[in-house]
């Protein structure tokens, strides 16, 4: 007997796309290409409640998403490592304070307990002690876009969640950063065999380099 | 023919019934925020929420205590030497009940309840609002965190403290500088003055002084969030959401003051 999917798209449709069918099984890697960035938003937005569906059902995890109270979304979500192509971080924390918000939130996990798991994640991604002092101290206005992506991908993977979904990670990223960045998430990935990865990438030559073993192209 | 036109512009149902829903609106956002904050308080036990909730009360509190100390120094100086020209310096016991009314009662909480209206509230408002049109509040959302947890109860609360603890510093500041100003400049006696204030401090000024900063602190608290988070989605709407909390409050601050004045002492 298979196992539930983690992930599940029933007939889901949105303004820039219609009747979207998938069933992701724990373990998958999912590529979502979008020739359209419309597309790809409204699904990002589709997938994190954000939005409303103009008919279907998204199944996160065997929870009907959008019958789901406010509340029960936050419990879910818990188990969501959402990762915005902005970096979704708070203006007004540093990116240390933004890295350790919900594990502290959640979990009550000290800072300090963290900060080995914090400091492997971005010597993964090619920083060394100094560089990593320094981009920690700075507010999200002072980050380049790889630099926030950076921030938001060790936050999501601080609450080693079940499912981690990354909304375009390599758009405007130079190559050989992009390739890292790839690399942790799929070594991520991989340190759970049920995770569930998804990403959403438009229409360009490195999405390919994406090791998934399904991938859906969206059609308008 | 024009003054037809005034009049019938003043009958105008769409020019009574605006302001009319506008503070219904107001009031009834105000009142939900205020009952989730009731509600939802323990979410101050969060380490998080706590650090919002200190750096709230540094923010309000601790950073503005030069400038209220100056308007304190300023306003005692002031009615005091108002008072002891129109009494004399012979009457420390009038001097210390008109110091008491004008200052505990009334100018404490409201000038403090200013200052900090001019320096925090129009910071939370702006913040808030650009923090929304940001999208940070689903940003948020999409960890699990409920956004009225983690920014509103922290800041309401921490607020609210703030001001009733300036409130107090003020009056002390105000009241001690009065005196001393009169002892340097008239020959008071500051010692007779304070004696005489402390006499005449009964429970109820002090309660209802403490009452004032309480319901002040709420009303700047809960009307700043609300402001900053009503944006819709343009940047434009934020110095409208911040001109709006500011006016808001002082209107509301006010009309409380004189409610708070006429229930207690009339």
């Amino acid at each position: 007997m298979s196992a539930a999917p983690t992930l599940q798209l029933d007939k889901l449709a949105a303004p820039s796309f219609g009747a979207l069918s998938c069933a992701i099984a724990p373990g998958e890697i999912v590529r979502f290409t979008c020739a359209v960035q419309e597309e790809r938003e409204q699904l990002w937005a589709l997938l994190t409640a954000s939005q409303l569906p103009r008919r279907g059902h998204v199944q996160l995890m065997g929870q009907n998403l959008f019958a789901l109270s406010v509340r029960e979304q936050l419990a879910l979500f818990q188990r969501v490592g959402a990762v915005p192509q902005d970096g979704g971080l708070v203006s007004n924390l540093k990116a240390w304070e933004n890295i350790v918000l919900p594990v502290g939130y959640h979990r009550g996990v000290d800072p300090s307990m963290v900060e080995d798991k914090v400091v492997a994640i971005f010597r993964e991604l090619g920083l060394d002690n100094n560089a990593m002092r320094g981009l920690m101290r700075r507010l999200p206005d002072q980050l380049s876009l790889l630099e926030r992506r950076w921030v938001a991908v060790a936050r999501a993977m601080l609450m080693e969640p079940d499912i981690m979904i990354y909304d375009a990670p390599f758009t405007g990223v130079e190559r050989e950063a992009a390739a890292r960045l790839l690399r942790l998430m799929i070594a991520f990935h991989r340190a759970r065999p049920e995770r569930v990865s998804v990403f959403l990438l438009p229409d360009e030559p490195f999405s390919e380099r994406v090791p998934a073993d399904t991938t859906i192209a969206l059609e308008s | 023919m024009r003054s037809l036109t005034n009049v019938a512009a003043l009958i105008n149902p769409e020019s009574l019934g605006r302001p009319l829903v506008a503070t219904f609106l107001y009031w009834r956002g105000f009142l939900a925020l205020l009952r989730y904050v009731i509600a939802h308080w323990r979410v101050l036990g969060l380490a998080p929420v706590r650090r919002v909730f200190q750096r709230q009360i540094y923010f309000t509190g601790v950073q503005a205590m030069g400038a209220v100390s100056m308007i304190a120094l300023i306003a005692g100086v002031v009615i005091t030497t108002q008072i002891t020209s129109l009494v004399g310096s012979a009457n420390p016991g009038v001097t210390a009940r008109i110091l008491l009314w004008t200052l505990v009662r009334e100018l404490g909480p409201l000038l403090s309840a200013i200052v900090i209206i001019a320096r925090s509230s129009a910071a939370t408002a702006s913040e808030l609002a650009s923090m929304r049109l940001r999208g940070e509040l689903d940003s948020l959302r999409r960890l699990g965190i409920e956004p009225l947890d983690y920014l509103i109860v922290p800041r309401i609360v921490g607020m609210t403290i703030a001001v009733v603890a300036v409130t107090f510093y003020f009056q002390i500041i105000a009241v001690v500088s009065g005196l001393g100003f009169a002892a340097f400049v008239r020959g008071f006696s500051f010692m007779r003055g304070l004696e005489n204030v402390v006499a005449l401090l009964d429970l109820t000024e002090v309660l209802v002084s403490l009452l004032k900063a309480l319901v002040f602190g709420l009303v700047i608290s809960v009307t700043s969030c609300l402001y900053g988070l009503r944006v819709e989605r343009s940047v434009t709407d934020i110095p409208r959401a911040v001109t709006r909390a500011v006016l808001q409050n002082v209107l509301t601050l006010f009309l409380l003051d004189a409610v708070i004045t006429y229930a207690f002492f009339v």
